[in-house]
């Protein structure tokens, strides 16, 4: 489509030095919430990531660039709970991040529901990069369920996640 | 208006995936690709680095500050869990109480204040007790940590303890409750280490069924995944197994002791094609999510 209108260079972009103390709080919290919270929100045989959520999130609220960065970052806060596939959390983190952060280039318009698309399609994107990697020892259809009920608790999760990191100076303008 | 369109914004037809921040031209567009290869690159050096620390026993130097960063919080998220269990037990009780003796509601909220730490003291008493005594008949004293972390992953079944390299936790060690065999250290950090759960599907223990005490066949119990019981497979099919056999570790591998309880069978099938049976079994040890000390062997 040559008709697109043209995209809002005024926001997102790179956050400033202090929100990214912020994230880096909000990852420390997240990590000890995920170890503590999200195996007793299993559902399906899934449940909800918060370190990759909220590295999506900052993504959508910046650009691929900075999802990049939050994605690994994100990877890395995982891989130091679970202690297995490290290198595997890192690289399919850092790509979904980076997958968020472009996706929202191309599609962002300030619409919530792109938030929970956004979201879902990539986690969908960091389970299928993990499993492509280290794959599991499970039934195809077992694993895309649970793939698929994780992401969209991913996605439910973006909402408050979002509101909570445009409060400390991600992504203004964007929402 | 589209042609002026267009020349304000030419890289939406060509590369538009690729944000390039605040209006940068087409020499920009490289940077989140190059960023993403950095970093994938970086990502891949990194867990190489740490497979094969982990293998040699170590803790990669990479994950060391983040799991000193994350410990403090996780030992104090796990304690107030606890409490919340025990204020919320105490809550329904209290309200029966409190409808009951309406008159004396003075009284009632005092001693419900009390009864809350009675008994979570009385919870914590007890499962220290039954610990205890386990240890007193011990040749050799196990080292007893805290679970601090339950299933971080849904790809893995594992949880995280409190005690570390500098308690002397190296990968491996034999992780069990008083009631039976929870799983192995998985990786030992410097402050915490991560145990792999019996029920995790990579798992996988050498068992002996017994009956009264006598050996009626030799398996290899497997992980079914979360929430499932055990599966104990590789039964020769002559086995004489029986719904409600103790299930043991063999000790045969020379890393996990012997006769460890692992479970109980439930029920009992055969693999005519393969001349074997399987089993399925109930653990003994307690559901991961209700673990809150765990005994290391040494």
């Amino acid at each position: 489509m040559s008709t697109l209108p043209p995209l809002d260079r005024t926001s997102g972009g790179a956050p400033p030095p202090a929100s990214w103390l912020a994230f880096f709080l909000l990852l420390l919290v997240l990590g000890t919430l995920q170890s503590t919270l999200a195996f007793r929100l299993t559902f399906w045989g899934a449940q909800p990531d918060f370190l990759l959520t909220l590295a999506l999130v900052a993504a959508l609220l910046s650009d691929s660039r900075t999802g990049c960065l939050t994605g690994f970052a994100g990877g890395l806060v995982t891989a130091a709970l679970v202690g297995q596939t490290a290198g595997t959390f890192l690289v399919s983190r850092t790509v979904a991040g980076c997958v968020a952060g472009a996706l929202t280039a191309r599609l962002f318009r300030g619409n919530l529901g792109v938030v929970l698309l956004v979201t879902f399609l990539a986690s969908l994107v960091a389970e299928v990069v993990y499993a492509l990697a280290a794959p599991p020892r499970m039934e195809l259809l077992e694993w895309l369920r649970a793939a698929g009920v994780g992401s969209a608790m991913n996605a439910l999760l973006a909402l408050p996640l979002a509101y909570l990191l445009r409060r400390c100076g991600w992504g203004r303008g964007r929402l | 208006m589209a042609r002026r369109s267009r020349k304000k914004s030419p890289s939406i037809g060509r590369s538009s995936l690729w944000d390039r921040g605040a209006g940068h031209g087409a020499s920009a567009a490289a940077h989140p690709v190059t960023l993403l290869i950095v970093l994938v690159v970086v990502g891949i050096v990194i867990g190489t680095y740490l497979g094969r620390t982990q293998v040699k026993g170590r803790e990669g130097v990479v994950l060391t500050p983040v799991r000193a960063a994350l410990f403090p919080l996780q030992l104090s998220a796990a304690r107030a869990q606890q409490t919340l269990q025990g204020a919320w037990d105490a809550l329904f009780s209290g309200r029966r109480l409190q409808t009951e003796n309406a008159r004396l509601k003075a009284e009632v909220d005092r001693l419900r204040q009390e009864n809350e730490g009675l008994q979570q003291k009385a919870a914590e008493a007890d499962r220290l007790r039954v610990t205890l005594r386990f240890l007193e008949g011990q040749k050799k004293p196990p080292l007893i940590a805290p679970v601090i972390g339950w299933m971080p992953s849904q790809n893995f079944e594992s949880v995280i303890i409190g005690k570390g390299s500098r308690d002397g936790i190296t990968p491996r060690t034999v992780v069990r409750t008083p009631a039976g065999l929870v799983g192995q250290v998985a990786e030992a950090g410097l402050l915490s280490s991560q145990v792999m759960l019996l029920t995790d599907t990579e798992s996988g223990v050498g068992a002996v069924v017994r009956r009264n005490g006598k050996p009626q066949g030799v398996g290899i119990v497997q992980g079914a995944g979360r929430g499932e019981q055990l599966n104990l497979v590789y039964l020769k099919r002559e086995a004489d197994v029986k719904p409600g056999d103790l299930v043991v570790s063999s000790g045969l591998g020379g890393v996990i002791p012997p006769d460890i309880p692992i479970g109980r069978i439930v029920t009992v099938s055969e693999d005519k094609p393969r001349f074997l049976k399987s089993a399925r079994i109930e653990p003994a040890a307690p559901p991961a999510g209700d673990l809150r000390e765990v005994l290391l062997l040494r």
